[in-house]
């Protein structure tokens, strides 16, 4: 979701970490994913809070590099979880994906240095949701075999192509985590076959906060600041969700 | 047109007018018809000028948003480009109706345009940027291909559009310019046949009007207009009708005007002659009463001039003894006696000439009816008139004209009494005449008195007229009362008229009129029937 205010999603990780901590992971699949979800969150919303400094059209280096990014995104993490992820072993499956979501956090940032300092234009389309979306597919790359994680949506809601919830996606979105009886935060994991291996799939939702409807409330169809139509969307609303697979 | 009535005639001219009308009416309906079918055929072609223009736009749309959709991946510029997929699709459907063939290689070409271009998104989504470049590069190819079959179907259908707007234009114009002569024709020979049917309506009634008028006036030889078919031609029957029972009436009017008049006269001549009756019964009494009496006075004085003689006679021989101057007086006391009983025999005389002619007048005639030879008689009394005139009056001079049908039949009366009534007139005519020659006193006044007859078939007819002084207008109905006249007194007695008048009346059945000009002359016509019966008839009515 390239254009999902940053706000939103800081919040909404603020809401996923709430349950991430009052619920722990019964399995070590649930445990990744979400440490997986919480970190991705974390970059998005140091992002988010460094969005004034980075659609500063008046200040070039911005210092927001890979070095600044990732540390304040394990500042959060750790904040959020209690646990630094370097203590984490490094040949585990959830001390490699991590390291690739650190990785990833650091790549994309440096790989947008150009655009983040770039003096003379204020909005530049780095926010948190092009960062994640970003992020993303860095870490897709890194960890090809054992994970990929997407930040998806309902389909009406989705606005980058990419973005795209495929079959399953749609599927849970709509059958559970947008069903009425649904418990709010609540993730929605399962063991299903990808291209004919299990693999463990979880869909952990994000709502909208007050912040998020700047660009996705009402009055629908009005232009945001990008450009794009409002989806008419309230508070509390399921606004998205991170998609995480992990092969078996 | 005129064997028709004015209602078939307004009947026919409305139902011309109205077929005039309404086949003019069937033929612009047609051609609007056809007109509306080629404009409506133009305006379909305009449609689909509009279609092929729409799709191309919503084709452009389509091209546009799958390009923005490949740069930046926004699932809007997917749906703005499916949405204008499916517009175009729209167009293309109703387009597809004027050319399905066209259509279904714009639907080809555009199949796979889209065909390209998804895979080319796709590949795109998948950062595979150089295979999205060149299928991106052959969906163009597509594109040009749909552009340029979209652009011919507008250039054709411009093209048909154009030519059936002419065509439309070209009926219309057609069909106006028709339309205006046929109703320019209708028009004027409305303008004709209203004018034609108010000359067939207009005429009758002016003749119709002109012999209303006529009647009006009291003319009913007045012509009346030909009774026709038509309502005009009922008036005129009913006003010939109308003409022919006024006729009769004033046929009617005239004879019991005249029959009015004649019981007018009627009853003045019952009232002369009641009149004339009692007078003669008065005058009969008073003459029979004053005869004795006047004989004996006339007698006497008679007697006495032959006394008076014998004893001139007698006494001569003592007379002689006398004085000169006794002798010369006792002649003439003798002599004055003798002319005294003469002037007494004198007007004894004449007055038992009154009593006598009072006695005829009452009596009536009394002689035999014969036949008369009516111009001799009238030559014998005016030879008596004339001689009696000049035995008293020796200046006494008049002229005759005379005008004497000598065809005249002898006619039938009592030629005594006529002679009087004759003597009458010709005597009054002598006196008129002469009285005007004395007034006029040296001027060059020559008296005439002219005598006519004239045989009139049942009756004949006597004017006596003269050049004298006239009657004034208010004496005329006095004339043939007794006893009264204009002349002084001792010259008339009055009655000569009043005689005349029964006589030509009460006795001949006949009537005597009098025309007459103050100054310049008088005409009593007398006009007697020639029967008997006749003369019976009147004189009992």
């Amino acid at each position: 979701m390239r254009f999902l205010l940053p706000r939103c999603l800081a919040a909404s990780l603020v809401v996923a970490s709430l349950a991430f901590a009052a619920a722990p992971p019964a399995d070590e699949d649930t445990v990744i994913a979400q440490n997986l979800a919480e970190m991705l969150r974390d970059a998005r919303t140091v992002v988010s809070n460094n969005q004034d400094l980075i659609n500063n059209p008046e200040l070039g280096d911005k210092h927001l590099n890979g070095q600044m990014v990732p540390d304040q995104t394990l500042k959060l993490y750790q904040k959020a979880t209690g646990r630094d992820p370097a203590t984490i072993d490094p040949n585990s499956r959830q001390g490699r994906l991590l390291r690739a979501m650190m990785a990833a956090i650091a790549a994309v940032t440096d790989d947008n240095q150009a655009t983040i300092n770039e003096k003379g234009t204020g909005f530049k389309g780095f926010i948190p949701a092009v960062f994640a979306r970003l992020v993303c597919e860095d870490f897709n790359q890194r960890a090809k075999a054992e994970a990929e994680v997407k930040v998806t949506a309902p389909p009406e809601l989705v606005r980058n192509r990419k973005a795209r919830p495929d079959a399953w996606e749609a599927d849970i979105m709509k059958t559970k985590l947008l069903a009425a009886a649904w418990p709010k935060g609540q993730s929605y994991s399962a063991i299903v076959d990808v291209d004919g291996h299990p693999a463990f799939r979880i869909m952990v939702p994000e709502y909208y906060v007050g912040s998020c409807l700047v660009c996705h409330g009402s009055p629908k169809g009005e232009m945001d600041v990008t450009g794009y139509p409002k989806e008419g969307g309230k508070v509390g609303d399921l606004g998205a969700a991170i998609s995480i697979t992990l092969y078996h | 047109m005129a064997g028709l009535t004015i209602r078939m005639r307004l009947i026919l001219l409305t139902a011309a007018g109205l077929l005039v009308l309404v086949a003019t009416n069937f033929y612009l309906t047609r051609a609007l018809g056809d007109n509306s079918a080629g404009m409506v055929k133009a305006a379909g072609l305009l449609a689909g000028i509009e279609q092929a223009d729409s799709a191309q736009i919503a084709f452009g749309e389509m091209r546009y948003w799958m390009t923005d959709l490949a740069v930046s991946q926004l699932t809007l510029s997917e749906r703005n480009a499916q949405a204008a997929k499916a517009r175009m699709e729209q167009h293309l459907d109703k387009l597809a109706a004027w050319n399905p063939q066209r259509i279904a290689a714009v639907r080809s070409e555009l199949a796979q345009y889209d065909q390209f271009a998804d895979k080319a998104v796709d590949e795109y989504t998948n950062d595979r940027r150089v295979i999205g470049n060149s299928l991106l590069a052959q969906a163009r190819q597509h594109s040009l291909a749909v552009d340029q079959l979209l652009a011919s179907i507008v250039a054709d259908l411009t093209d048909e559009a154009v030519a059936a707007r002419q065509k439309a234009m070209a009926e219309a114009a057609a069909a106006t310019r028709l339309s205006r002569i046929v109703v320019a024709a209708a028009v004027l020979v409305g303008i004709l046949l209203t004018f034609l049917l108010l000359r067939t309506i207009v005429v009758p009634l002016r003749r119709l009007i002109a012999a209303m008028d006529g009647l009006n006036t009291g003319n009913v030889d007045v012509a009346i207009p030909k009774a026709g078919a038509d309502e005009i031609g009922a008036v005129a029957l009913t006003l010939g009708r109308f003409r022919d029972t006024l006729k009769e009436q004033n046929r009617r009017e005239r004879e019991l005007r005249a029959a009015h008049d004649e019981l007018k006269a009627t009853q003045a001549s019952l009232i002369h002659a009641e009149k004339m009756a009692s007078l003669g019964q008065l005058t009969a009494g008073i003459a029979h009463e004053i005869k004795n009496p006047l004989n004996f006075v006339n007698n006497f004085a008679s007697l006495s001039v032959e006394l008076l003689d014998e004893l001139k006679q007698t006494a001569r021989p003592a007379i002689n003894a006398l004085g000169a101057d006794k002798r010369a007086e006792v002649d003439e006391v003798i002599d004055m006696l003798t002319g005294n009983l003469e002037k007494i025999a004198e007007h004894g005389r004449r007055a038992d000439g009154i009593v006598k002619s009072m006695l005829a007048h009452s009596h009536g005639g009394s002689g035999e009816r014969q036949q008369v030879d009516l111009n001799a008689l009238i030559e014998e009394a005016l030879n008596l008139a004339y001689h009696g005139a000049r035995a008293q009056d020796r200046d006494f001079n008049i002229t005759f004209e005379r005008e004497l049908d000598r065809t005249l039949a002898p006619i039938e009366l009592v030629p005594q009494d006529v002679t009087r009534v004759l003597l009458n007139l010709f005597g009054n005519a002598f006196y008129a005449a002469d009285k005007r020659r004395r007034e006029a006193a040296g001027a060059a006044f020559q008296p005439v008195m002219r005598v006519a007859t004239r045989d009139l078939g049942k009756e004949v007819e006597i004017r006596v007229r003269d050049n004298g002084t006239g009657i004034p207008p208010e004496l005329r109905d006095k004339l043939f009362q007794p006893f009264f006249t204009t002349k002084p007194t001792g010259e008339g007695t009055g009655l000569g008229l009043s005689i005349s008048y029964d006589i030509v009346t009460q006795q001949h059945g006949g009537t005597i009129t009098v025309d007459s000009r103050v100054g310049e002359f008088t005409e009593f016509t007398i006009r007697l029937p020639r029967s008997r019966q006749a003369a019976t008839a009147a004189t009992q009515a």
